[in-house]
């Protein structure tokens, strides 16, 4: 399974949202109360987990978390596999 | 606000005692390789099988590192405390309170360069924060309550790991100061924590629709569980050596030993918040 896949099937169990329409690559994860705050932590983890090393926050616009898009260009290489 | 002024400037002469009879803390050029830094039984690990197949140098070489995550948990806790008390120190509608506020912000202050001192001496830094906020809209005063009560859960939780570990004797003499210390410090910030909680809470509640009220409990409810998570560390598993530390995270947090133990933390938070947390009032 790939990284993006891995990243969207965990926003899919973790939201409480009702997502009629599926979620998009596009789709603003936290402008339209997908995620919150609370998630961040254990998305930043999961990330880690995929990409072997870890994420300086310190570094990190929330910006960066806007939607599965921006996640997979800021943090995982275009070939990143499970 | 008559109560919590009273409060606040009766905390304020405990401050100026306290910290008056407190000298500085004296600081070993090395912590003893076979020192417990952690109480065992508080240990993320503790009663899982990978403990007990754990040497007993191995167990005692784990607590330093969970005493590195603890501090460093408190360090990055603190340091978006001082940024909140700082934001709020000349806003008028803190003018009462500036004063308690500011020794707050300096008890505070203090700790961190505590945390992080033994961070840095005996671990090199300390562990990273993954935390970020994001932007969101609040109603009139669920942000002021929010932030209050978010510093107020973390600080429920972190108090009890600060009264265990000072009062146990198998710690390291350091580690148990430390502790110490910031339970006599904390003991003043819960009281105005949750004197103000209430306050804040019986003011702006009543404007709020239903909706906001759901959230915000929502928000302590989740903020209470994921400052008990921060307590299972991949930085700590990593650190001691554990091949998968994001496995073996998923599987301490839901241990049935570890949700015992964090059972009656999640209850003492909500014995702080009755009004935010309890779904009839």
């Amino acid at each position: 399974m790939s990284a993006r896949r891995t990243i969207v099937d965990w926003i899919l169990r973790r939201t409480a949202a009702e997502l009629p329409g599926g979620l998009s690559d596009d789709t603003p994860l936290f402008e339209h109360g997908i995620l919150s705050s609370f998630d961040v932590v254990e998305l930043i983890l999961l990330i880690e987990e995929l990409r072997g090393s870890p994420v300086d926050v310190e570094r990190i616009e929330p910006a960066t978390f806007r939607s599965v898009d921006s996640i997979c260009g800021a943090f995982l290489a275009p070939e990143v596999t499970r | 606000m008559d109560d919590l002024h009273v409060l606040a400037e009766r905390l304020c002469r405990a401050s100026d005692r306290h910290v008056d009879a407190d000298g500085g803390i004296e600081w070993p050029d090395a912590l003893a390789a076979d020192e417990w830094c952690f109480t065992p039984e508080l240990l993320s690990l503790h009663g899982m099988p990978e403990y007990e197949a754990l040497s007993e140098p191995a167990r005692r070489r784990l607590s330093f590192h969970e005493a590195v995550n603890f501090f460093s948990l408190n360090l990055h806790g603190e340091r978006m405390l001082v940024a909140g008390l700082a934001s709020r120190a000349t806003a008028p509608e803190w003018r009462e309170l500036a004063s308690y506020l500011a020794y707050f912000r300096a008890d505070e202050e203090r700790h961190m360069a505590s945390f992080g001192e033994f961070c840095r001496r005996y671990a090199g830094g300390m562990h990273p924060a993954r935390s970020l906020a994001m932007p969101r809209a609040y109603a009139s005063g669920e942000a002021d309550l929010l932030f209050f009560a978010k510093v107020l859960v973390f600080e429920e939780i972190v108090d009890v790991y600060n009264q265990r570990m000072a009062a146990d004797a198998r710690l390291s003499p350091l580690v148990r100061e430390i502790n110490r210390r910031h339970h006599l410090d904390e003991r003043r910030h819960l009281a105005f924590g949750r004197a103000l909680v209430r306050t804040l809470h019986a003011r702006r509640a009543p404007s709020w629709s239903p909706a906001v009220v759901r959230r915000v409990r929502t928000t302590l409810e989740r903020h209470v569980t994921a400052c008990l998570h921060d307590y299972f560390s991949v930085d700590v598993y990593r650190a001691a050596g554990f091949g998968d530390p994001y496995w073996l995270r998923e599987r301490a947090i839901t241990h049935p030993g570890s949700q015992a133990r964090l059972r009656p933390l999640a209850e003492r938070c909500r014995r702080a918040l009755p009004a935010l947390l309890d779904e009839a009032t």
